[in-house]
């Protein structure tokens, strides 16, 4: 078999991983508050949804849960790529430990954002 | 006469696959047997192995997770953490399946050793893959074994996943070997797909040599009747090996049917069922 697919060398594949994981922890962490702070709003009284508040929050809740969809298995993605170079990828011990350390974050962002989805659901 | 018809062996081949894995499965989950028949009703099984050898694979077809030959994209998703295989009306015993890359292990399997050493496992699967562990580095070319020759990264790869494969059973051999109750192992080599035409290679490999040794070093200090050990070749899926960018590592072999994987299968569940029958004598 011919061999043309396009790789990393393991300096650019960190290059490109690093910024990637902060990036998408920081986008995760916002999503994951915006879910926490919609089920904050709603539980408040506010007159100004009048009879349509559910179905307003339930749509709001809705977006943010797809938004969330479409982004973690993309990001699960990246993360076994980066685990790979954790566990057998030639990269420095300090290398590692950064990669590993983010990858750790990202991962529990990960986990704690499909459980954020549980607990703050808002239903129609 | 018409042509001789050739033998399908996609749908009798599933049967039985099937049948077998149910048999293990409800075996590992105490199932078809009165409660005065257990021997020790809430000891759960656990599948310890390096990682990519096929733990989860083997696990989900197992509990029917994912049906055989429906469902085998076979794409390698590594696991992050423990996963449980639990059956909703009987939530007390649990198939446990550990996390196998190295670098996840010191999260969780400390914990399952001192687990087995108190003997909160009836039975241990080791798994192994005679080296050939799917890695999720993008390509072989940012491996850290990979220094300019891919036959000759192939080469130290499967020799050092191997030993890994040897390190592993050194790690949970301690805590077997202080284990409080009566204890299976049961080493499955997978991935038979991959191996098949040197099943003698790999027969040696593992009855013979540093393995083995280990292997003996607990049964000579449980004895044979709080520890017993027994091996299982098998393969789950048919499938190349490959790295995520796609790159060919090792084909699987040609020849290698499914009439070879329902023969090993069975021959599983006649080592299975002398594992059975250990754990009935009293
Ligand atoms: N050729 C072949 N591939 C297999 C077989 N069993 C599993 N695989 C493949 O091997 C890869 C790894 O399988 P997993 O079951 O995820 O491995 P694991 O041991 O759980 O790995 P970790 O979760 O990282 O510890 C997957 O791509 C599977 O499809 C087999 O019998 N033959
Ligand atoms: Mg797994």
């Amino acid at each position: 078999m011919s061999e043309t697919t396009l790789i990393d060398t393991p300096d650019e594949f960190t290059a490109r991983a690093i910024p990637l994981l902060k990036e998408y922890l920081e986008k995760l962490l916002t999503l994951k508050e915006q879910i926490r702070q919609l089920w904050i709003d709603y539980q408040t009284e506010s007159p100004k949804y009048g009879t349509n508040k559910k179905i307003i929050f339930h749509a709001e809740y809705n977006n943010l849960s797809e938004k969330t969809k479409r982004i973690v298995p993309a990001v699960m993605q990246l993360n076994q790529q980066v685990s790979g170079m954790v566990d057998q990828g030639k990269v420095t011990p300090l290398m590692r430990a950064e990669l590993q350390l983010r990858l750790a974050e990202l991962e529990s962002v990960v986990f704690d954002i499909n459980s954020s989805l549980q607990t703050y659901r808002i239903t129609k | 006469m018409a042509e001789e018809e050739p033998i399908n062996w996609k749908e009798p081949a599933q049967e039985i696959t099937r049948g077998v894995l149910q048999g293990i499965w409800d075996w590992f989950r105490g199932r078809n047997r009165k409660p005065s028949e257990f021997s020790d009703p809430v000891r759960g099984i656990l599948i310890l192995g390096p990682g990519g050898t096929g733990k989860t694979t083997f696990a989900r077809f197992l509990s029917g997770e994912l049906d055989w030959l429906q469902d085998t994209t076979g794409q390698y998703t590594e696991s992050v953490g423990l996963e449980h295989f639990a059956l909703s009306d009987d939530p007390d015993v649990e198939v446990v399946v550990a996390p196998g890359q190295d670098y996840r292990r010191p999260s969780t399997w400390p914990e399952l050793l001192s687990q087995v050493a108190a003997g909160a496992y009836r039975g241990v699967v080791l798994m192994n893959a005679y080296g050939y562990h799917t890695f999720s580095t993008p390509s072989y070319q940012n491996h850290r074994l990979y220094k300019g020759s891919k036959p000759d990264f192939l080469r130290e790869y499967y020799a050092d996943r191997r030993s890994d494969e040897i390190r592993v059973l050194k790690q949970l051999a301690p805590h077997l070997s202080i284990c409080s109750k009566r204890v299976w192992l049961l080493s499955v080599v997978a991935k038979q797909d991959l191996w098949g035409s040197q099943q003698r290679e790999v027969e040696e490999h593992y009855l013979r040599g540093d393995y083995a040794a280990e292997l003996q070093r607990i049964s000579q200090t449980l004895g044979n009747r709080s520890f017993r050990y027994e091996w299982g070749f098998l393969s789950l899926i048919i499938r190349n090996l490959e790295t995520m960018a796609s790159e060919r590592l090792q084909s699987n072999e040609a020849g290698y049917d499914m009439r070879q994987m329902t023969d090993s299968l069975r021959r599983l569940l006649t080592v299975v069922t002398g594992l059975k029958r250990w754990e009935d004598e009293r």
